[in-house]
C-alpha cells in the first residue's frame, strides 16, 4: 500500500461542522426566518453553540479522531468502512474491488465497479452534500461517485448504468436511498431494487441496504463507515495502469500509447 | 491501485484561530449563489484565447512544446482516457458537469470519464501526494463570485484540444459566478513561468441543461480500447 499523506486539519474540519459555512439551502432558510442580518448572526452563534455542546460522541472507539459535531442530517465529509469489510460484489454484476491488472489472454481494464450499497470497497469514500444533490467519491473505484437525486422520482424510463439511478429523502434523521437500473456487464437493466437506510451516529454512519433480485429474492447487505477527517481522497486513475499491463489479442502491447510516454512501459 | 492511511497531530492554539477563520467565512458564505445543477459549455472550442482574443503568450520553450503537440496528435492524452485537467475536462462537448455545492466541498461531477473535480471551501493548500490531473483546487467566496485557486497539476495533460501544453509550475485562478440564472462564467487566469511570458486569462461561459443527467461514463469502453468482462 502506498503512503498517503494527511490532508485534511482535523481540528479545521471539526470546527466547520461547529459552524457549517456553506450550505445554500439551509442558509437561505435562515436568512429568510431570521429578523435580519442581526437576528441571523445571533442565530448562527447560538447554533454553533448548540451544536457543540449537543452532539454526543458515538461510533467506533477512536481516541485520535474528534467527535463529529455537524447535524444528524449532516454526513459530509471523508468515510472509511469501519468493519465488516467491503461490500461484495453485485450478483451477476462487474466484479467490485480494486480494478484489476490486466490478465493475459483477458481484456479487462478498467472496468465500472458496481456497489449495491455505500462506497468505496475498504478505501477512503468523500460525500458531498448539496442541497438538491449527495454524491458519493469513492477513491477505491476509480473516483467513481455515486449520485443520490434528492427530492425527486426516477424517471419514466431509465437508463441502465453500473450503479443505477439513485434518489433520496430523509425521513427524519435517516437517508433513505431508492436505486433502480443497474445495468449488467452486456448494458441490460438487471431489474434489481436497492433501498438503503442510512444514519449518522455520531463518528459511524451506518448503511443498511435491502436488495431485491429480479427473481423477487430478498437479501440485506449491512455497511458501517468511520468518519475520517484525518484521510485525504485522492485522484485514482486507472487508465494510467492500464496503458502499462494491458494485453489486446493476446499482445502486450497498446497502440494508443503516444511516443512520449514510452517511459512508462 | 491501493493505499495507506496516515494521521497528523493537531495544537489547540490551531483550534483557537481556525475556529475565529471559520465564524468569518461563514458568515462570509451566509447568503451565497447556488449554482448547482447541470452545465455544459456554451461554445465549444478546440483552442484557448485570451479575453482580448489572442492567443496565448507562449515562451520559446512553450513554442516547442506546443508545436511538437500540434504535430502530433497521438500525443494526446485523451486519446489513452487520461484525464483532460482543467479547464479542459469541463469544456468538453456533449460531456457536460454538475455542480454539488456543499458545506466544506464543492463538487464538480464531470461526465466524461466519471471524472470528480473536488474543490475545497475556505481552507488554505495543504499538503498532499500530489501532483494530480486535475490539481489541488481550494476557494472561497467574495461577495457572489467563487474564487478557485489551483496548484499541484502534474504536466501530463494539455489546456485545450489545440494541444495547449503546460507544466507543473501551473497556477490557476477562477472566478466563477452566475451571469443569469442559466449562465455561468468562469475567468480563468492561467500563470505557468515555464510556458507561458505573462499570466493570461480566458473566459469561458457555460449553460444550464435543467433536468439533465450526468451519465456514468467510461472513456476505454466508450472508444472501445476495452473493456470486455471476462469470468
Amino acid at each position: 500500500m502506498n503512503a498517503k499523506v494527511l490532508k485534511q486539519d482535523l481540528v479545521v474540519d471539526t470546527l466547520k461542522q461547529m459552524i457549517p459555512a456553506v450550505d445554500v439551502g439551509r442558509w437561505r432558510a435562515r436568512v429568510a426566518r431570521s429578523a435580519g442580518s442581526f437576528g441571523f448572526v445571533c442565530g448562527l452563534l447560538m447554533l454553533s453553540a448548540g451544536q457543540a455542546i449537543a452532539q454526543p460522541a458515538s461510533g467506533p472507539a477512536d481516541s485520535s479522531t474528534p467527535p463529529n459535531t455537524a447535524g444528524p442530517t449532516d454526513i459530509e465529509g471523508l468515510w472509511l468502512p469501519a468493519r465488516g469489510g467491503p461490500p461484495p460484489a453485485a450478483p451477476g454484476g462487474v466484479p467490485s474491488g480494486p480494478p484489476p491488472v490486466a490478465v493475459v489472454g483477458s481484456t479487462l481494464q478498467c472496468a465500472p465497479v458496481q456497489r449495491l450499497n455505500g462506497s468505496g470497497g475498504g478505501m477512503v469514500s468523500l460525500i458531498i452534500q448539496g442541497p438538491h444533490q449527495i454524491v458519493m467519491i469513492s477513491e477505491e473505484d476509480m473516483d467513481i461517485a455515486r449520485k443520490i437525486y434528492l427530492g425527486g422520482s426516477h424517471p419514466k424510463h431509465v437508463v441502465p448504468q453500473p450503479n443505477g439511478h439513485s434518489i433520496g429523502h430523509w425521513e427524519g434523521n435517516t437517508l433513505v436511498v431508492d436505486t433502480i437500473g443497474y445495468a449488467d456487464a452486456s448494458g441490460k437493466d438487471k431489474r434489481q431494487h436497492v433501498l438503503e437506510r442510512i444514519t449518522k451516529h455520531g463518528n459511524s454512519l451506518d448503511d443498511s441496504a435491502t436488495i431485491t433480485d429480479a427473481s423477487g429474492a430478498v437479501r440485506t447487505q449491512n455497511l458501517s463507515w468511520a468518519w475520517r477527517p484525518d484521510l485525504q481522497i485522492n485522484e485514482n486513475v486507472c487508465e494510467e495502469g492500464f496503458d502499462r499491463y494491458q494485453v489486446i489479442n493476446g499482445t502486450l502491447d497498446n497502440p494508443n500509447i503516444p511516443p512520449s510516454r514510452d517511459g512508462q512501459k | 491501485m491501493t493505499n495507506q492511511h496516515s494521521l497528523r497531530a493537531r495544537g489547540n492554539a490551531t483550534a483557537l484561530l481556525i475556529a475565529v477563520l471559520g465564524v468569518a467565512g461563514a458568515l462570509a458564505n451566509a447568503a451565497v449563489p447556488d449554482i448547482s445543477g447541470p452545465w455544459e459549455i456554451l461554445r465549444p472550442a478546440a483552442k484557448l484565447q485570451t479575453i482580448a482574443g489572442d492567443s496565448p503568450p507562449l515562451t520559446a520553450a512553450g513554442e516547442s512544446l506546443y508545436a511538437k503537440n500540434r504535430a502530433n496528435a497521438e500525443l494526446d492524452p485523451m486519446k489513452s482516457c487520461l484525464p483532460p485537467g482543467i479547464p479542459r475536462a469541463m469544456t468538453q462537448p456533449g460531456f457536460p458537469f454538475s455542480v454539488v455545492q456543499g458545506r466544506a466541498y464543492l463538487g464538480m461531477m464531470l461526465q466524461w470519464n466519471h471524472l470528480p473535480r473536488i474543490i475545497y471551501l475556505d481552507q488554505p493548500h495543504f499538503e498532499n501526494i500530489g501532483p494530480e490531473y486535475l490539481g489541488q483546487s481550494v476557494a472561497h467566496w467574495e461577495g457572489n463570485v467563487l474564487i478557485i485557486d489551483t496548484t499541484g497539476y502534474n504536466d501530463k495533460s494539455w489546456l485545450d484540444d489545440s494541444g495547449l501544453p503546460h507544466s507543473e509550475a501551473l497556477h490557476t485562478v477562477e472566478r466563477l459566478r452566475l451571469k443569469s440564472a442559466n449562465r455561468l462564467e468562469d475567468t480563468v487566469q492561467f500563470e505557468d513561468p515555464m510556458i507561458f511570458s505573462s499570466p493570461w486569462t480566458a473566459r469561458l461561459l457555460f449553460r444550464k441543461l435543467p433536468g439533465a443527467l450526468i451519465k456514468e461514463d467510461y472513456c476505454l469502453g466508450r472508444t472501445g480500447q476495452g473493456f470486455t468482462v471476462v469470468r
